[in-house]
């Protein structure tokens, strides 16, 4: 093509593109500045015909990338997903999958073209690009994205990009997401929007960079030939339906498909939720002093407070404000503002826009306010810090935004939309494998949490993962093939459940025995926003999920013990049972586990947190309670406890039956109970503005508001407004 | 009669509420009968639907089924009561052993089948996931200490007294049947063997025998969730499903037929009711149609197939290549997870009982999931439901003749369908009602044609190789919209599309197949000796071992082992690959290096079809961990006739009437045929309905059909 001529439509570059759509959005508060979405609407069974070919055509190819893919996070877990996007980097349609990367992936897009691209490196037919880097746009470097522009007749007319999470990107030890990392380079290899092929062939010499700089580079390399494979097949699947749809019907169907959807949203919006301010807030912790890290100052632990507000406008937009938030640190927890939204897609898909419409329009009634300068969630230094395990803090706030949404939902009589997450713990490792090869290794388990209760019924048991609607643990033998380890334990826990009227689901605890591990070092993983404090989640009286506890056994004498048959561990149970174990020691984290090295037949052990209840636990109906019972999904002592249910065994019938006489006692007791137990309000704050005038708070706590008050006047003033503090009050 | 016409064949077709008979006379002349399951005796069913088939032929079959049966060479079943049982979760009580810290599993049940088989907008919806009822409550599973790994060591010694205390239990609960499942019993069984040794001790001192099901056994497949599913539906569903089946054949048998009921298997295999792994059979029912293609492939020289099957709530679509079908080793069924060989069939929910509703937010159209199923049907049913589907959309375009549906014996209400389409629809949309109806029409043609095109584009086929045959009550109604714009070589349905599946059921040979787990790496760059290594001590052997059970079953059936094809398979990957690709191998057994290189070529050759260039990934070396084993004799089967083609103007009496059809925005006047009214030779063109009593087939306005010497009736 001439220099000077852009590859876009009619002759403009991809910038001129780029900013007349943004100019049109300004102007217009529409996307391309549609007025009204008239070919969809002129011939609506068109538009369908249109939307499903290019949704079928991207599914196909999301299975072909799992055919080819080398990662069991592919096959076993499916995180991975497709999508098409305009030539400005716009989502449109997007495959099943993963659903947090609607909009990143269609970023990446954008930063080439504000980078000149077009001009500076060369956009062509055939031009494979690569990026992982959540600064230009992502949540974290485990995430690939495989770009490939669709050209026709010489003009680019759209983006496809296939986006899967690798086990190994050469991170600081110990695993692909590194919370060792507290520096950029601990996050591994970053490919930032980086030309890796052309003529749909993978550049040689991009793949000798992956077989030096990885551990596991076949793994990562069949990925890539996954996605690419992928890509192109859809590719070839859009110019046909540019043939038989025609050009301008493509461009413009792919632009009106964006404003429908966003006035779908907005529609959506009005019709399920209340408008007003809703507001929560999690403490997110983090333990740094024992983190092995070279960089001096990051070895300390502390708090930060994450307030969210939510603004439900009468005009049917979302508007997310997190004014209050504490500072950034050297740790790999710091999202960038990019990931954000990526939290925010696979929230609002999975609440609001879950007929497969979900594109761009999804997100642009949605706004999240800049954070703060230099807090934890915009941190001015972005470019050095590591943000290698931004999910802790995201999951934790995400979640607590579907509460919030929920908590809208029931109030405008959609009580069975109601429900919430929880965020989830793991380990990860590093070491010499069952095969004698040094690598990381992360194990799956985001298919392990029980989902929130909804307004109807109780939260499903396991499955319940903000980031994939798809969870799936896969099997053990698959895994045990990838690790070098022996899972001994997939029990549900009791103790995991959110109490209430309805309870959330049961998480599953999991236990990991290493095995043929000649040399090894771990660590937590995902999910460490919050060990020692645990947020209100549950809803209306219900109660947040059981304490996540994380243990590692060490046996004692591990052939001792089994030749002499001797029990093993296999379930927690009550944590303070578990640590009375005979045959070995237990260490146990109230916190994420810190980096440690790790021997041959220890055993690492999670006992997950599920998500929040619904209502008053002591009004839970006794039927589902003897239902759990019989399941051996609950106890006695959880039923007499929690729920003042009254129940007995009957040996012969091996069922249980409720004693109603009994239930009744107890639950009237026990509002009795709380009734000479509670204060009035205003004796309440009196006593606790007390403790924080004599600074009495915890002083990682004391810290965190430090933090929060010196990056928001706003959090300041309501926080001495509502203790009436003086003006001169610091922590 | 019977001396006039012997009959060779009867082969049934039992679903949820209707059994068909085909029953096929030497000649290969057929006719099908039809009547009710009964579920809690199908020998009942199985009888009157033979007596239903030979009424069409003047026959009294109960008065001459001793005359008939002696003559009768094969008796087959097929059919969906071990999945009915399965659905009503009316099985027997099973007790499960399993590895100590995996007893939940059919609680977690791997996470992935709360939504597996889920529709988009419900696989996105978290709302809407959720578990199933566990087939074995939590109490009868029991944990047993002990661990093999991956290279087939014993980590864990089995505690045998835990193994001991979990069979009394269960016995104590009077189970009728204990399954062990351990993980990695594949590679090596000794722990399951050991707990069978032990239960059997332990039963025969109480005096009360189950049996008791190993895993390694009946399904030596890698991965545990979808083997143990696998071998609790065996104990669950499927053996007291065989009592079902003995009661047939000794039905028969009193009458006089002479050899061993047959059953068919869910990979399209053929074989007595005695075989062990009886579960094959549980998924039968759907795959009919294949084995009918298969046979009209071999008959007809014709080697490529898509085989389409719509019904009333779903669209099945599955390939035939070289004639022979292409198997998948994982399936979902019913929202469970099973490692049962099955012919490969990609269903999506594209029916004519499919709701059409608009949503209220976004006023789109939306078709499905849910569907109006046979109760209460369509609103033109008039059985209670109002909101309009699919056929009811057909039925007021005039596509449906409100008088002919099942030959008359239902009377479709075309206003009632009309106004709740207004109702519903159109009027919230503001169009009229027949351009909404076609475009409904098209929509679900749409999907299905892209469906078409996926099942083969996700295999790297392309329609110009393959020719497409519909079948299923619903399919002819839909072929020249789903079909249209892709390049297939030939399109063509028959009049008997209805009872095709009973027909393929007729039509299979006497075929098992067989599956073990194999760990063969071949690292880049293997010298030829360590491949001849690989291929004599793994994957000769692995076949030897198949072989040799596949000898000793046909032994057990009677069977000629000396005229069986044997075919060898083998699952091949690149290194690191999570999924693989089924090889048919060119070569019997690896006794060279080059007989290993064959091996891979193939695989290599078969890969880069199917996926870009750019995929192949020689340096990660190849895996093969699974190989596979078929043996099969032929058997009699229907034959079928060649006619003599006669003019292309269909006799007048073919012609029935005319009457309004909408299609395309416009009103024409369609010509109706009587379907068993043309002959071969004949053409009609279209704008015209062709109506049979259990099928009608649409020719929009430029579409041609023509009947062939097979009765085939190619559309084009």
């Amino acid at each position: 093509m001439a220099r000077g001529r852009g590859i876009g439509d009619r002759g403009k570059t991809l910038k001129q593109m780029l900013e007349d759509n943004r100019r049109l959005l300004r102007e217009s508060g529409r996307y391309a500045g549609i007025t009204k979405p008239h070919i969809l609407k002129d011939d609506p069974i068109k538009a369908e015909l249109f939307h499903s070919r290019i949704m079928s055509s991207l599914i196909a190819g999301r299975e072909t990338c799992k055919q080819v893919s080398g990662s069991p996070y592919v096959r076993e877990v499916a995180e991975l997903c497709m999508g098409l996007y305009t030539p400005e980097g716009d989502a449109v349609v997007q495959s099943t999958g993963i659903q947090v990367h609607v909009r990143l992936m269609g970023d990446n897009v954008t930063w080439m073209i504000e980078n000149n691209y077009e001009e500076d490196v060369g956009i062509q037919d055939g031009d494979l690009f690569l990026s992982n880097d959540p600064v230009i746009a992502g949540v974290h470097a485990a995430d690939n994205y495989d770009i490939l522009p669709i050209f026709w007749k010489g003009e680019l007319v759209a983006w496809v990009c296939t986006v899967i999470m690798e086990m190994d990107i050469g991170a600081v030890s110990p695993g692909c997401m590194p919370c060792t990392a507290v520096e950029r380079a601990g996050d591994g290899l970053k490919f930032d929007c980086e030309k890796i092929g052309s003529n749909d062939k993978i550049r040689r010499d991009f793949e000798v960079r992956i077989e030096m700089g990885l551990d596991l580079p076949d793994l990562f390399l069949l990925d890539r030939k996954g996605a690419v494979a992928a890509n192109i097949r859809v590719r070839e699947d859009i110019k046909e339906i540019i043939r038989e749809f025609g050009l301008g019907y493509f461009k413009k169907a792919t632009r009106e498909l964006i404003e429908e959807e966003r006035l779908n949203q907005i529609a959506r919006i009005k019709q399920r939720t209340i408008p007003g301010r809703y507001r929560d807030i999690i403490p997110f912790e983090i333990y740094m002093s024992t983190i092995p890290a070279s960089w001096l100052p990051s070895r300390k632990d502390m708090i930060r407070l994450i307030p969210m507000q939510m603004d439900i406008l009468p005009e049917g937009r979302l508007v997310i404000d997190f004014d209050g938030i504490g500072e950034w640190g050297w740790h790999a927890y710091n999202p960038t503002t990019k990931a954000l939204w990526g939290g925010l897609s696979i929230a609002v898909v999975q609440t609001l826009s879950y007929d497969g419409r979900a594109n761009l329009g999804s997100l642009l009634p949605c706004d999240i306010k800049t954070p703060p300068v230099d807090s934890l969630f915009n941190p001015s230094q972005i470019k050095k810090l590591a943000t290698g395990n931004p999910w802790p803090s995201m999951i934790d706030v995400f979640s607590l935004w579907c509460g919030m949404l929920g908590t809208s939902f029931y109030m405008r009589g959609f009580r069975e939309e109601t429900f919430n997450y929880v965020s989830g713990s793991g380990w990860q490792l590093a070491g010499y494998d069952q095969f004698g090869n040094k690598r990381p290794m992360l194990a799956g388990g985001p298919g392990t949490f029980g989902a929130g209760a909804t307004g109807v019924c109780d939260g499903v048991d396991t499955g319940g993962w903000l980031a994939t609607p798809e969870t799936d643990v896969g099997n053990w033998e698959v895994w045990e093939l990838f690790m070098p380890e022996m899972y001994m334990s997939r029990m549900l826990s009791p103790y995991s459940v959110g109490y209430g009227r309805y309870r959330s689901g049961i998480s599953m605890g999991t236990m990991d025995m290493l095995h043929r591990l000649t040399l090894g070092i771990t660590s937590g993983a995902i999910g460490a926003a919050h060990d020692r404090i645990i947020p209100n989640i549950g809803l209306f009286g219900g109660y947040p999920g059981g304490k996540r506890n994380s243990f590692l056994v060490r046996y004692r004498n591990f052939q001792d013990l089994v030749n002499n048959r001797l029990p093993l561990v296999h379930e927690v149970g009550h944590p303070k049972e578990f640590l009375s174990y005979p045959h070995g020691e237990i260490m146990y984290f109230d916190y994420m586990p810190p980096c440690m090295e790790v021997f041959d037949k220890d055993v690492y052990v999670v006992d997950n947190s599920s998500a929040g209840g619904l209502g008053d636990p002591i009004e839970r109906e006794p039927a589902l309670q003897k239902t759990d019972l019989d399941n051996g999904l609950t106890n006695e002592e959880i039923s007499r406890n929690m729920y003042c249910i009254a129940v007995h065994y009957d040996e012969k019938a091996k069922e249980w039956s409720v004693d109603d006489g009994e239930t009744r006692k107890l639950r009237a007791a026990k509002r009795k109970e709380r009734l000479s137990r509670g204060v009035p309000v205003e004796q309440y704050w009196r006593q606790a503005r007390q403790l924080i005038l004599d600074k009495k708070l915890d002083p990682l706590l004391q810290e965190a508001y430090r933090s929060s008050m010196k990056l928001s006047q706003g959090f300041t003033r309501d926080y001495k407004d509502f203790w009436g503090l003086p003006d001169d009050f610091a922590f | 009669m019977t001396a006039r016409r012997q009959v060779q064949i009867i082969a049934s077709d039992a679903g949820g509420t209707m059994t068909d008979m085909m029953i096929v006379d030497t000649q290969g002349n057929f006719t099908i009968g039809k009547a009710s399951t009964t579920p809690k005796d199908q020998s009942l069913g199985f009888w009157e639907s033979l007596a239903d088939g030979f009424e069409y032929w003047g026959v009294d079959f109960n008065k001459e089924a001793k005359t008939i049966l002696p003559g009768v060479e094969a008796a087959v079943y097929s059919g969906t009561s071990m999945m009915n049982a399965l659905i009503t979760e009316t099985g027997r009580k099973v007790g499960v052993i399993t590895t100590r810290g995996d007893e939940d599993v059919f609680l977690h049940e791997r996470s992935a089948q709360k939504w597996k088989g889920y529709a988009y907008q419900d696989l996105l919806h978290h709302v809407t996931h959720h578990g199933n009822n566990p087939l074995v409550p939590r109490r009868l599973v029991k944990g047993v200490e002990g661990r093999i790994d991956m290279f087939t060591t014993e980590v864990i010694p089995l505690y045998e007294d835990m193994a001991r205390g979990a069979v009394e239990e269960l016995l104590d609960e009077k189970v009728d049947a204990i399954v062990v499942c351990f993980l990695h019993s594949f590679v090596n069984p000794a722990h399951e063997l050991k707990v069978e040794q032990i239960a059997t001790e332990i039963m025969e001192k109480r005096g009360r025998k189950v049996p008791v099901y190993l895993s390694h056994r009946l399904c030596p497949i890698m991965r545990e969730v979808g083997r143990l599913n696998t071998v609790v539906l065996h104990a669950y569903v499927a053996e007291p499903g065989r009592e079902q089946l003995f009661k047939i054949e000794e039905r028969l048998k009193a009458s006089g037929y002479r050899h061993p009921l047959q059953i068919v298997l869910a990979h399209g295999g053929l074989t007595d009711i005695r075989y062990p792994r009886l579960y094959e059979a549980s998924f039968s029912g759907p795959i009919g149609g294949l084995l009918g293609t298969c046979y009209l492939s071999q008959s007809m020289g014709i080697d490529n197939w898509v085989c389409t099957d719509m019904g009333g709530t779903s669209f099945d679509v599955g390939l035939i290549r070289g004639g022979q079908p292409l198997i998948e080793r994982e399936v979902v069924i019913n929202r469970r997870i099973y490692n049962i060989p099955t012919l490969q069939m990609d269903t999506i929910g594209a029916g004519t009982g499919m709701y059409i509703t608009i949503d209220p937010i976004t006023k789109r159209v939306s078709i499905g999931p849910e569907s109006a199923g046979a109760d209460p049907g369509p609103v033109c049913y008039e059985m209670g439901n109002e909101t309009p589907t699919v056929m009811d959309c057909a039925l007021i375009m005039g596509i449906l003749n409100p008088d002919n549906y099942l030959g008359g014996k239902k009377k479709l209400n075309t206003k009632k369908a009309l106004d709740a389409i207004k109702e519903k629809c159109t009027d919230i949309l503001g169009v009229d009602p027949y351009y909404f109806a076609d475009g409904v029409y098209k929509l679900i043609n749409s999907r299905m044609k892209e469906h078409i095109r996926s099942v083969l584009h996700a295999r790297g086929f392309s329609p110009a190789s393959y020719h497409l045959l519909c079948y299923g009550g619903a399919g002819p109604m839909h072929l020249a919209g789903y079909c249209e714009g892709l390049p297939f070589r030939g399109v063509a349905t028959m009049p008997w599309a209805a009872g095709f599946s009973s027909f393929g059921c007729a039509a299979v040979d006497i075929s098992h197949r067989y599956q073990k787990s194999v760990p063969v790496l071949i690292p880049a760059g293997a010298d030829a000796s360590y491949k001849l290594l690989m291929g004599q001590f793994l994957v000769n052997v692995g076949w030897d071992e198949l072989e040799k059970q596949a000898a000793s079953d046909f032994a057990a059936e009677g069977l000629p082992w000396e005229q069986a094809k044997v075919q060898q398979i083998a699952y091949v990957r690149y290194g690191g690959q999570m999924e693989d690709l089924e090889v048919v191998s060119p070569v019997s057994r690896i006794n060279s290096p080059e007989d290993m290189d064959t091996l891979l070529a193939a695989f290599e050759k078969l890969y880069e079809k199917i996926y870009a260039g750019v995929a192949k990934h020689q340096r990660a070396g190849f895996q093969i961990m699974e190989l596979g084993l078929t043996a099969s004799v032929p058997k009699v089967k229907p034959k079928l006739v060649r006619h003599t083609l006669e003019g292309k103007t269909p006799h007048k009496d073919a012609v029935k009437d005319e009457r309004n059809v909408y299609y395309e925005g416009e009103w024409s006047r369609a010509k109706i045929y009587d379907m068993d009214r043309l002959r071969p030779g004949n053409e009609v063109n279209g704008v015209a309905v062709i109506e049979a009593p259990a099928t009608t087939l649409f020719l929009p306005p430029g579409r041609r059909i023509r009947m062939d010497e097979w009765l085939l009736m190619w559309l084009t």
